[in-house]
């Protein structure tokens, strides 16, 4: 039997199967990333192969037979996030890009394809501690990044290609920007050497992604109400509800110092960054 | 708004505190609203008690203001009474 824990989080999985490429597929997702979450709940996954194909259980609950090795290890990772999510559900999720740099916490909140990815892939080979590109959890002011590979497009590796030079497999011709069409690699910064360490902590600095531009990335001091709807627009409540999703938003809005990114070319975003964080904390 | 009305804000109003205003989230009717710092002076002021007319005065002497700003408090209330914030 091949065997693999994987932590996310809350929750840790001890996955066991008989079937090699199940095995590649989780190494491929799976983050390496060290985290100081208590592990809360153990659950353990199991894939064997059967004459008609790969039966999924689940804490000794059958979950189904999958027809190929591929659709299994799919299963089994859909029910990883479904679990580690559901373990911290009381907390309010917003699509955002976590880190640190000299010790000041900071969120990069934006929607899908605002350029999250390509400025946290950027902000970490300059030096930066990168915890996540793409989910944080919230709750009582404190956040936490999702462990999750970094979802860059091949478009990300022109754009920074210090990347593509570290992991040339990753390379190859950039996808067309069809919104239908692109690929997701799942970058794990220990592919590029680096350390991946998930802390948790109150948030310093908020970026709200405002668009994007031909010109130099520009930082502007951004309203609070402004940041609190910006967030609200890009997070889900938590489980406890809507009133606690406020109350959260609102708690780390009022803590941080927020400005609007208007993101141009990725080296000024990263001066821009630098120059937000030196300049002094926001008393909440 | 009847000056002789007391205005009182409805129930289950959260409100959180921002630098530049408030975030009040209405529970009934799963609504979140932004008002300025001038907008929460007067919903707190509507608590059944106060007259419509008394606001503007109440605000003249807690603010020491030249004038009474009488044209604002009525322009709020009815923002607030259009939010369904007071009644």
């Amino acid at each position: 039997m091949l065997e693999r824990s994987i932590q996310l989080l809350a929750c840790e999985f001890h996955v066991s199967t008989d079937a090699e490429p199940v095995v590649r597929w989780l190494d491929g997702v799976r983050p390496s990333a060290v985290q100081d979450h208590p592990v809360l709940h153990r659950h353990r996954l199991e894939v064997r192969r059967e004459a008609d194909g790969y039966r999924v259980r689940e804490d000794g609950q059958d979950r189904g037979v999958m027809a190929d090795p591929g659709e299994a290890g799919a299963l089994v990772e859909r029910r990883l996030h479904e679990l580690a999510f559901g373990a911290l559900a009381e907390r309010t999720k917003i699509h955002a890009g976590c880190a640190t740099w000299k010790g000041r916490r900071f969120l990069v909140v934006g929607q899908g394809r605002a350029g999250k990815t390509t400025l946290m892939t950027k902000l970490l080979v300059e030096g930066f501690s990168v915890e996540g590109d793409e989910m944080v959890l919230l709750r009582d002011g404190r956040v936490v990044a999702y462990p999750r590979r970094f979802g860059i497009r091949r478009r990300t590796l022109a754009l920074v290609p210090e990347v593509g030079a570290l992991v040339p497999h990753l390379s190859g011709p950039p996808d067309s920007d069809e919104p239908d069409g692109y690929q997701i690699l799942a970058l794990d910064p220990s592919q590029l050497g680096l350390p991946w360490h998930i802390g948790s902590g109150p948030v310093d600095v908020l970026f709200l992604l405002d668009r994007r531009h031909q010109g130099p990335t520009r930082a502007t001091a951004c309203p609070d109400h402004v940041m609190v709807q910006g967030i609200m627009a890009q997070s889900n409540p938590p489980s406890t509800g809507r009133a606690a999703w406020v109350r959260d938003v609102c708690t780390v809005v009022r803590g941080a110092a927020g400005y609007l990114l208007t993101l141009g070319d990725l080296d000024t975003a990263v001066s821009a960054v630098r120059q937000c964080l030196e300049a002094p904390a926001v008393n909440a | 708004m009847d000056g002789s009305h007391a205005p009182k804000q409805i129930e289950g109003l959260e409100v959180n505190k921002l630098a530049d205003g408030y975030i009040i989230y209405e529970a009934n009717r799963d609504r979140v609203h932004y008002l300025n710092h001038t907008a929460v002076l007067v919903l707190e002021m509507c608590n059944g008690n106060v007259k419509a007319d008394e606001i503007p005065r109440l605000l003249k002497q807690a603010y020491d203001l030249a004038e009474p700003p009488t044209a604002e408090v009525a322009e709020c209330l009815d923002k607030l009474r259009d939010e369904g914030l007071i009644r």
